[in-house]
C-alpha cells in the first residue's frame, strides 16, 4: 500500500503517515481493530546506488517481527538527478493464529549523492519521538561520503559491516574511529557470536577435563588467502580472553569459503577444534566429538542481535583493539 | 572449585544448560510426551543443550531405548508448539535418551538407574549432575524420593536437583508430610515445585510491567486501586479426568495454586534484586499477608458451582454428574469464586476477586486492576440517564489466549458537547514481538537446569497458599451442595454475582 509522492518536507511525509493510518483502519471496516501499529525504534537503512534494494527490503520486513519500527530507507542515487524524493508505505503481516494486522511504518527517501548532507534535516523531523534510532549503513562506500558523519549523528547507534570494506584493516579501521564517537556495531563481529559459543561450549564438556588455562596456542583458520574482519575479530576476541601467554595465530585454508571456517586449540594434554558442516557445528576435545546445531547467520538475524544490544559491548571493545 | 569458564558472553549468548543427566519418573505419561520431551527437544534445537547430555525415563512400561526414542519423536512431532520438526537435530537429540523401566517401589529398580547415571556420566559426559522430575502420579512421590536417597543418587560429584510437579499435597497436612519425605532427601536449594503458569511469558510480564516502569507502582495499592478481579475460565469439561477431578476441584486444581501464585506476582512488593531467593520471599510475604477465612465467613467469601447438563447451538453437553468416571452425587466444585483480603499497608481492605471454572463461555486467563473512579465529575452530559457514564480506569493483563495488557480510560467523544466515551489503549505481547514465545515449560527447565528457582515454588508459599484455602476447603468438605447451580457455557453460579453485589462490585465479562 503506498501514499504518492510529495515533496520531501518532514510535515508532509508525518502528514502522509497518518492518512495511511486512516486509510489502513478503513481498509476493513468489517473488523473492529483490524491493524495494530507498533514501534519499538526508528530503524534508519542507508542504501548505496547499486545495493541489493529486494534483499535489504526483505530483511528490513523480517526484523519488524521482533523490532518492530518505523523504517526510513534512504537510497543514494549517484545517477546524477537532482530531486530529493519521499513516499510513505505500510508494511503489514499477519501474525499467525491472529486477527489483526500488525502494521509497521515505512518511509523512503532518495537523494542525489551529492545532496545527502540535505537528508539528516527531513531525517530529524521524521524519527520517532522518544525511541531509538538506529542507522544499518549497508554499504561501505556510503560510509566515505560528505555528509555521511551527518547522518550518522542523527542516529544512537550506527550498524556497518565491515566485512563489506575494500580490505579488513579498512573496514576495521573505520569501525574503530566511529566506535569512538557513537556506540557502533559490525556484522562482521556479530558474524563471529556463533563461533563464540562454540568455543564456549567446547569448554563446558567436563568430562574431557579440559580448560582453558591449558591452552598454549589457538589458530583461527579462515577461507580463501586473505583474513576477513571475521577472523581477526574472532582472533582479537581469542587474545582479550586468553591473556598475552597465548599465541594466537590465523591460518589460511584457501580451497575452503568462508570468512571463518574452524578454530584450532593446543596445550598441555589437549588439543580440541571447532569446525562447521551442514548446519552443524562438530566440536573435538582429544578423542571426542559432538555434534551441536549451528545457527545459520542470515543477515537479519545478525541484524536482529545488533538491534537487541543498544548498549556499550565490551568484549565487541576489546577484540577491536 | 572448577574454573569458570572464560568464554562466555552473557550480552550475546543465549542461557545455556549445563551438562546433565534428566531423570523422568512417569516418562511414559502425558505430561512427559506433551510437555516435556517437546520442551527439551526444542532446547537442543536452539542449541541450548549442552554438548554433554543425557534424559533417562523411567516408568513401569517394559520399552528398550530404542523403543522410548521411537515412542518420543512421535510424541515430539505431535506436540511440539510453533516450531518444525527437523530430523537432523532430532538425530543429534536421540542418541542421548535412555530408558529403564521398574516398579518405583523395588529397590532393584534404583540400582539399575544408578548404573544408568553411572553410565551416562562416562559415555555422555554428565559431570555427576543429575536433575530428577517427578511426573508420576503424587502418591508415588514420596516412595520416589525415598527410593532415590536409598539409593544414594541425591549425592555425587555434580549438583542434584528434585522437580516436583503440582499438587503438593492436597492440604495442608499433607503438603508438609510430602515436604518432610522430600526434606529427608533433598535441601530446600536443591526443590524446584514447578507452578508453570510462573513460566508463562506473561506472568513474567507483570514483573516487567510493575518494576520496570516508573509510572504505574505509585497507583498500585490500596490508594488508588478498587478492587481486583483475576479469572481463569476454561471452555471444557474434565475430558475424561473424571475421577481425578473428583477428588480435587477446582479450588484445589487452580486457586491453591496457580491462581494464588498470579495474585502474588500482582501484589508482592518489589525485591531489591531479581534473584531467586529475593523475589520468593517477597511473594512469600505477600502469600502470608492473604487473611484467613473464618469458618463462619466462608458462605460470604466463596462460591461454589457444578455446571450442569446444557443444550447450546444443538450440542448437548453432559453435566459434570454425567461425565465418564464421576458420582452422580458428586459434591465437586468445577467452579470457584473467592475473595481474598490482603492485610498489609499495600493492600489493606482491596477485595482480590479470584474465580475459576469449567464448562465457562470461553478459555480466558486475566487479571483486572479497577482504580477508583475520578473524585468528581466535571462532565455532565452523556449516557443513557442523562449523567456522565464515568468509569473508572481499568487495567487488564490478559495471560491467555490473546497475551497483552489493555487500559481503559475515558475520551471525548468526537463532535460539539462534552460526551465521553471509555475507549481503550491495547498492548499486545505476541504481536508487538512476533518472535516465537518460549512455552512454560521451557523456560521452567531452562531455569531448573541452570540452577534458578525465581520461577519456581518454596515449601513456605506452598503452606500460606493451602491456608488461605483450609478453612474453605473445611466447610465445604462438611456441606452437601445444591449441585447443579450452573449450566454449562454460562458465567459460573448466581450466589459468584451475589458475593461481589454485596460491595457494589460485579464480575467483567471477559
Amino acid at each position: 500500500m503506498g501514499a504518492a509522492a510529495g515533496a520531501v518536507r518532514p510535515e508532509q511525509i508525518l502528514k502522509d503517515l497518518e492518512a495511511l493510518w486512516v486509510e489502513l483502519g478503513q481498509s476493513d471496516p468489517e473488523k473492529r481493530n483490524a491493524v495494530l501499529r507498533a514501534c519499538s525504534m526508528t530503524l534508519l537503512v542507508a542504501l548505496d546506488e547499486g545495493d541489493d534494494e529486494q534483499e535489504a527490503a526483505e530483511t528490513v520486513a523480517e526484523l519488524m517481527h521482533e523490532h518492530p519500527s518505523r523504517s526510513i530507507v534512504l537510497r543514494v542515487s549517484r545517477d546524477g538527478g537532482e530531486a530529493l524524493e519521499a513516499r510513505v508505505l505500510a508494511q503489514c503481516w499477519m501474525p499467525f493464529g491472529r486477527r489483526q494486522q500488525i502494521c509497521c511504518e515505512r518511509i523512503e527517501i532518495t537523494a542525489p549523492v551529492e545532496r545527502l548532507d540535505e537528508v539528516p534535516r527531513v531525517i530529524l523531523g521524521v524519527t520517532v519521538p522518544d525511541l531509538p534510532v538506529v542507522l544499518w549503513c549497508r554499504g561501505a562506500r556510503l560510509c566515505g561520503e560528505k555528509g555521511f558523519a551527518e547522518l550518522a549523528a542523527v542516529a544512537d547507534k550506527l550498524i556497518v559491516d565491515s566485512a563489506e570494506f575494500p580490505t579488513a584493516e579498512g573496514g576495521l579501521e573505520f569501525v574503530r574511529k566511529a566506535s569512538g564517537r557513537k556506540l557502533t556495531g559490525d556484522l562482521a563481529w556479530t558474524r563471529v557470536t556463533a563461533w563464540r559459543e562454540m568455543v564456549a561450549l567446547l569448554f563446558d564438556c567436563p568430562e574431557t577435563g579440559m580448560t582453558a588455562r591449558q591452552i598454549e596456542r589457538v589458530r583461527v583458520l579462515h577461507g580463501g588467502s586473505e583474513a576477513g574482519s571475521s577472523a581477526a575479530y574472532l582472533a582479537g576476541w581469542l587474545r582479550a580472553t586468553l591473556g598475552g601467554g597465548v599465541l594466537v595465530g590465523m591460518e589460511a585454508r584457501r580451497e575452503e569459503e568462508g570468512s571463518i571456517v574452524g578454530i584450532e586449540f593446543e596445550g598441555d594434554g589437549m588439543r580440541a577444534s571447532v569446525s562447521a558442516r551442514g548446519g552443524f557445528a562438530v566440536l573435538r576435545m582429544n578423542e571426542r566429538e559432538h555434534r551441536v546445531p549451528f545457527a545459520p547467520q542470515t543477515l537479519s538475524l545478525l541484524l536482529r542481535e545488533e538491534l537487541g544490544i543498544l548498549d556499550r559491548d565490551g568484549w565487541f571493545e576489546a577484540s577491536l583493539g | 572449585m572448577a574454573d569458570a569458564n572464560p568464554f562466555v558472553d552473557p550480552l550475546r549468548f543465549a542461557r545455556r544448560v549445563p551438562p546433565c543427566a534428566v531423570v523422568i519418573f512417569g516418562a511414559n505419561g502425558d505430561l512427559t510426551m506433551r510437555k516435556l520431551m517437546p520442551a527439551l527437544y526444542r532446547i537442543h534445537y536452539e542449541g541450548r543443550m549442552p554438548a554433554s547430555f543425557a534424559v533417562i525415563g523411567t516408568s513401569r512400561t517394559a520399552m528398550t531405548d530404542a523403543e522410548f526414542r521411537v515412542k518420543m519423536r512421535a510424541s515430539v512431532e505431535k506436540f511440539l508448539e510453533d516450531s518444525p520438526f527437523e530430523r537432523e537435530v532430532w538425530e543429534g537429540f536421540e542418541p542421548n535418551l535412555f530408558y529403564e523401566p521398574g516398579d518405583v517401589a523395588d529397590a532393584g529398580f534404583y540400582a539399575r538407574l544408578a548404573a544408568r547415571l553411572s553410565v551416562a556420566e562416562e559415555t555422555c559426559g554428565t559431570a555427576g549432575n543429575v536433575l530428577f522430575y517427578l511426573s508420576t502420579q503424587p502418591s508415588h512421590y514420596a516412595t520416589v524420593v525415598r527410593g532415590i536417597g536409598e539409593a544414594r543418587l541425591a549425592e555425587g560429584a555434580g549438583w542434584r536437583r528434585l522437580v516436583v510437579e503440582k499438587p503438593f499435597g492436597h492440604d495442608l497436612e499433607s503438603a508438609r508430610k510430602l515436604d518432610d519425605a522430600i526434606h529427608e532427601v533433598f535441601p530446600e536449594s536443591s526443590v524446584y515445585r514447578i507452578d508453570h503458569y510462573l513460566g508463562k511469558e506473561t506472568v513474567q510480564n507483570i514483573l516487567a510491567f510493575r518494576f520496570g516502569n516508573g509510572i504505574f507502582e505509585p497507583l498500585w495499592n490500596r490508594r488508588y486501586v478498587n478492587y481486583v478481579q483475576i479469572t481463569a475460565a476454561e471452555s471444557i469439561g474434565v475430558e475424561g479426568r473424571g475421577s481425578y477431578y473428583q477428588e480435587t476441584g477446582a479450588l484445589r486444581d487452580m486457586i491453591q495454586n496457580h491462581l494464588l501464585q498470579v495474585m502474588a506476582t500482582v501484589g508482592m512488593e518489589p525485591s531489591n534484586i531479581f534473584e531467586a531467593g529475593a523475589v520468593r520471599d517477597e511473594r512469600a510475604k505477600f502469600l502470608r499477608s492473604v487473611r484467613p477465612i473464618r469458618a463462619a465467613d466462608v458462605d460470604k467469601y466463596a462460591v461454589a458451582g457444578q455446571y450442569g447438563p446444557s443444550r447450546a447451538g444443538g450440542v448437548e453437553t453432559p453435566g459434570f454428574r454425567e461425565e465418564p468416571g464421576v458420582d452422580a452425587d458428586a459434591q465437586t466444585d468445577t467452579y470457584a469464586a473467592v475473595t481474598f483480603y490482603v492485610d498489609n499497608w499495600r493492600w489493606a481492605g482491596v477485595p482480590f476477586y479470584v474465580r475459576t471454572g469449567k464448562r465457562l463461555p470461553k478459555r480466558v486467563t486475566d487479571i483486572a486492576i479497577q482504580f477508583n473512579s475520578a473524585p468528581h465529575s466535571l462532565f455532565a452530559v452523556g449516557g443513557e440517564d442523562g449523567r456522565a457514564s464515568a468509569r473508572p480506569n481499568l487495567l487488564i493483563m490478559r495471560i491467555q489466549p490473546e497475551e497483552g495488557i489493555s487500559l481503559r480510560f475515558m475520551s471525548k467523544y468526537p463532535g460539539s458537547g462534552m460526551k465521553l466515551r471509555p475507549v481503550s489503549m491495547d498492548f499486545s505481547y505476541g504481536s508487538s514481538f512476533g518472535t516465537r514465545t518460549p512455552t512454560a515449560y521451557e523456560t521452567l527447565l531452562v531455569d531448573a537446569l541452570s540452577g534458578d528457582a525465581t520461577l519456581y515454588t518454596r515449601q513456605d508459599m506452598v503452606e500460606a497458599s493451602w491456608r488461605a484455602v483450609a478453612p474453605i476447603l473445611n466447610v465445604w468438605a462438611g456441606r452437601r451442595f445444591d449441585f447443579p447451580n450452573y449450566s454449562a457455557g454460562t458465567w459460573g453460579p448466581a450466589e459468584s454475582d451475589d458475593m461481589l453485589k454485596r460491595n457494589g462490585h460485579f464480575w467483567r465479562i471477559p
